[in-house]
């Protein structure tokens, strides 16, 4: 319920066996590294080993990157995402993973990787060009004289090639005959009249025409095209060329393609172990980074919840000739981290908590409290019995199967334990896959049986139901508030526990009393307990709710005021009702998927039952999805807004563990076969 | 003349109650889709323009912009009710009195309104949310609680519906 106790941990080290302390500090896993005077923000690393490592590790990581991204890209036969995510990662320890780097040649792999990113780049940059020649020439494909001439022209006859537009066609055909007439040549391809806009067009002249010629294709906006230098044969044989260059330049691409396959086969894994070592060693050479040290002793600061202390000490005694240590207790202002810590039942539901925000150090951990509640709602908003078994086979099936660790696996155990608690509210309402039973006559004989656990029946009778999810919700409203007095308490403020908490849950509790009685549903000789609750409670708030105020009149002011704040807690009851009208709506689209599938398997000749199952299937199938993901957010949505605000305070910072903290790889011990995650 | 007076009566006496239930399922379903589909289609826009940039997000889009989604669904669900109420869908026989009818038809106002503006205004709410995760995609959590929010007010309409419906004793 409360956060696990942190404690500040200040190391003195001598200079020489500060690194094997980090290290074991690093293989613990359960110290958070403060650093020195917040940052260093004057960019002075103190120079030394220290930072050259880490400059040294940085650039590795880079690196690796750079490697990995190329490698996984020419990777064969890529892994789903899927797969990913559920295979196990490979198992290494620290010693092989540190020879394995001593012997890689890093340098050389990346190199390497450079060259063929190059190479590859080159390819494609020449086959676009190459592309780009192709179709210019591709519209000279008929021109038979020598593109030498409009390249660089011979010493008597030059010509150029460009776009014009089609409507002056015949206007530079006239001019042209005109001003040059036999001393030259015109070409003009239009490859669709009705559509181009642009005519092709290829001039030849003798070069003492050329100033007129210039003139003449300024007039009709004429569009010169700059073809490459080398360009000597006729556009047929310019356009084989390419061809056959293309041909060369894709073999190439094809044999480097391989070659960065089998890179990748071959170096992949192995990469990703390094990388994973080095960010290890990175992280280690920062956390000795944030010490603050003088020329012969280095001093290190970490929180560490108290009960790893003793292995902390264990850890050190070895160095204890070498290091002193002291234990402090957090001070007044410190930001402490705060570090989770639930039964096994209910720690599944911490991702959800910290989703909302991490709680406060010192405050209360919210996620023990809610856990039940969750389970509860959750199975009541998807209230299907058939659901819930589905649901569970599958995610029972996935837990088992799969190595899922960390959020990933808390989330799915979360949805493991709603499942359950859908079979059980499932069935307490009656609702297997909603009236399946009823709707087919061959399922009749399972009636009795489901009978048997029937409590209610929301669809027939949902006034009962409601009141039971309206009573569920002002119970947890009670039990917030209880909470937040019970922490008033602790912190022996104890105007905030009696006035403000005890003032609402008296006055709450007398209201909730008195509407029981005054329906009927609670005996009538507790109807003067609950006025003189209700009373008590409202005589409370009016008194102590204007107490900051100043000023008699103003302080009655606020007191009366703050009673207002009844429909506020009538609003956050009412939103319980959710629950029902969830439950029902999965109910409903169940009954219209029955009904549909029984009219089809009655009407339909012959193929009509094949019809009803492919419906009853794929209807099951979406009505699932759909109300799983509101069940989820609607029953989540109640614990934040409803439970949440009665006294969750969410300022914290999560409790983040100096450790190995690695992507592909996961690191174990050698020695004694502990595991570090 | 007097006799086709007669009839009519007699006809409008035994129809008109289950036709105004009708009416009102036409409404409630075909209002309630209508919002869904604007409200989808607002998040839409911002899931598209987010996977211009990382087509990846797809899958998390996807979550979002079948939040307003949910709103069809429970119109058509009170819709069938009625239907089913006033007894169209095969079952026994309901006579449905015009009095019944318009109650019936009521019953479907608070679905039919609730779900057209509130699966818009949860559209928008998603289309930012949309925009939340294409920045911060682990945010995935709070981004589907905050368009939850304007589902509420759906969830309320359909309760009330249902209870309406309910008490409508034919």
């Amino acid at each position: 319920m409360a956060l696990v106790e942190m404690k500040k941990v200040e190391l003195a080290l001598h200079r020489s066996v500060t690194d094997k302390v980090v290290a074991s500090l690093q293989r613990l896993g359960c110290c958070e590294i403060i650093r020195f005077g917040g940052d260093n923000s004057s960019g002075e690393t103190r120079g030394g080993p220290v930072s050259e490592h880490l400059k040294r590790y940085e650039n590795l990581l880079s690196d690796a990157r750079f490697a990995l991204r190329f490698l996984e890209n020419y990777r064969q036969g890529k892994a789903g995402f899927l797969a990913k995510a559920l295979s196990e990662k490979p198992q290494r320890n620290m010693a092989e993973l540190e020879s394995l780097s001593d012997e890689t040649d890093f340098q050389d792999l990346v190199q390497k990787l450079r060259g063929l990113e190059r190479q590859f780049v080159e390819i494609r940059t020449e086959m676009s060009q190459l592309a780009a020649l192709e179709t210019i020439l591709e519209n000279f494909r008929d021109l038979s004289e020598s593109l030498l001439f409009f390249t660089a022209g011979t010493e008597k006859v030059k010509g150029v090639i460009g776009t014009m537009p089609v409507d002056q066609v015949s206007r530079l055909e006239l001019a042209f005959s005109s001003q040059v007439g036999k001393d030259g040549e015109l070409f003009v391809k239009v490859v669709d009249p009705a559509k181009d806009k642009d005519a092709k067009v290829a001039l030849l002249y003798i070069r003492e025409l050329e100033e007129k010629v210039s003139a003449l294709c300024a007039e009709v906006s004429f569009n010169r095209i700059e073809l490459p230098r080398e360009l000597s044969g006729t556009p047929a044989e310019e356009i084989a060329r390419i061809g056959e260059r293309e041909a060369l330049l894709q073999e190439r691409e094809e044999s480097l393609l391989k070659e960065a396959g089998s890179l990748s086969s071959q170096w992949m894994d192995r990469v990703q172990a390094l990388s994973d070592f080095w960010s290890v060693m990175n992280g280690r050479y920062e956390a000795l980074d944030s010490s603050e040290s003088t020329e012969q002793i280095n001093f290190l600061r970490f929180w560490a919840p108290v009960d790893a202390l003793p292995r902390i000490e264990k850890e050190l005694e070895p160095f204890s000739s070498l290091s002193d240590r002291m234990v402090k207790a957090p001070e007044e202002g410190e930001v402490v981290p705060s570090m989770l810590r639930n039964p096994a039942w209910a720690s599944p539901c911490e991702p959800l908590t910290t989703m909302f925000g991490v709680p406060t150090y010192g405050g209360v951990d919210p996620t023990l409290m809610m856990a039940p509640f969750f389970y509860l709602f959750f199975g009541m908003c998807l209230g299907d019995a058939g659901f819930g078994v589905i649901l569970a086979l599958i995610l029972g099936g996935v837990l088992v199967k799969f190595p899922i660790a960390g959020n990933l696996r808390k989330f799915l155990i979360v949805m493991f334990i709603c499942s359950l608690s859908t079979v059980v509210m499932g069935a307490l309402t009656g609702s297997w896959l909603a009236n399946t039973v009823d709707s087919f006559g061959f399922l009749h004989f399972l009636k009795p049986l489901r009978d048997r656990f029937v409590l209610w029946d929301p669809m027939n009778d949902p006034m009962t139901y409601l009141s039971v999810c309206l009573a569920l919700g002002f119970a947890q409203l009670i039990f917030g508030l209880g909470i937040a007095f019970w922490d008033a308490l602790r912190r022996r403020s104890y105007m905030e526990a009696f006035a403000d908490r005890g003032g609402w849950i008296t006055l709450l509790v007398g209201l909730a009393l008195f509407f029981l009685v005054s329906i009927g549903k609670a005996p009538a000789s507790l109807g003067l307990l609950a006025k003189s609750l209700a009373g008590g409670g409202a005589l409370i708030l009016f008194l102590t709710q204007g107490r900051t105020k100043k000023g008699l009149l103003s302080k009655a002011f606020s007191g009366a005021l703050s009673l207002y704040g009844v429909t506020s807690y009538l609003g956050d009851t009412l939103s319980y009702s959710r629950l029902l009208a969830l439950g029902l709506s999965g109910a409903a689209i169940g009954l219209i998927i029955n009904l549909l599938a029984k009219m089809i398997s009655e009407g339909v000749p012959y193929v009509g039952w094949i019809l009803a199952l492919i419906l009853f299937v794929i209807g099951n199938i979406f009505s699932l999805a759909i109300n799983v993901l509101g069940a989820f957010v609607h029953s989540l949505r109640l614990q934040y807004v409803e439970f949440f605000s009665k006294f969750y305070e969410a300022n914290g910072r999560i409790f983040t563990p100096f450790g190995y903290e690695t992507q592909f790889v996961k690191i174990v011990e050698t020695g004694d076969g502990r595991e570090q995650g | 003349m007097d006799q086709v007076v007669t009839t009519l009566l007699t006809t409008m006496s035994e129809q008109l109650g289950a036709m105004i239930a009708v009416l009102g399922a036409g409404i409630a379903a075909g209002f309630a889709g209508s919002g869904s589909a604007i409200g989808i289609s607002i998040a839409d826009e911002a899931a598209s323009g987010i996977m211009t940039e990382d087509p990846g997000k797809f899958g998390l889009a996807l979550l979002l912009l079948a939040l307003p989604g949910t709103q069809g669904i429970y119109g058509l669900l009170a819709a069938f009710f009625a239907i089913l109420k006033v007894g169209l869908l095969g079952g026994a026989a309901v006579k449905v009195t015009i009095w019944q009818g318009i109650g019936i038809f009521g019953s479907l106002m608070p679905i039919a309104i609730a779900c057209y503006y509130s699966a818009i205004a949860q559209g928008k709410a998603s289309a930012g949310a949309i925009l939340l995760i294409s920045k911060r995609p682990e945010e995935i959590g709070k981004a589907v609680i905050l368009p939850a929010m304007v589902e509420t007010y759906a969830v309320l309409a359909l309760l009330l519906s249902i209870i309406l419906m309910n008490s409508i004793k034919l």
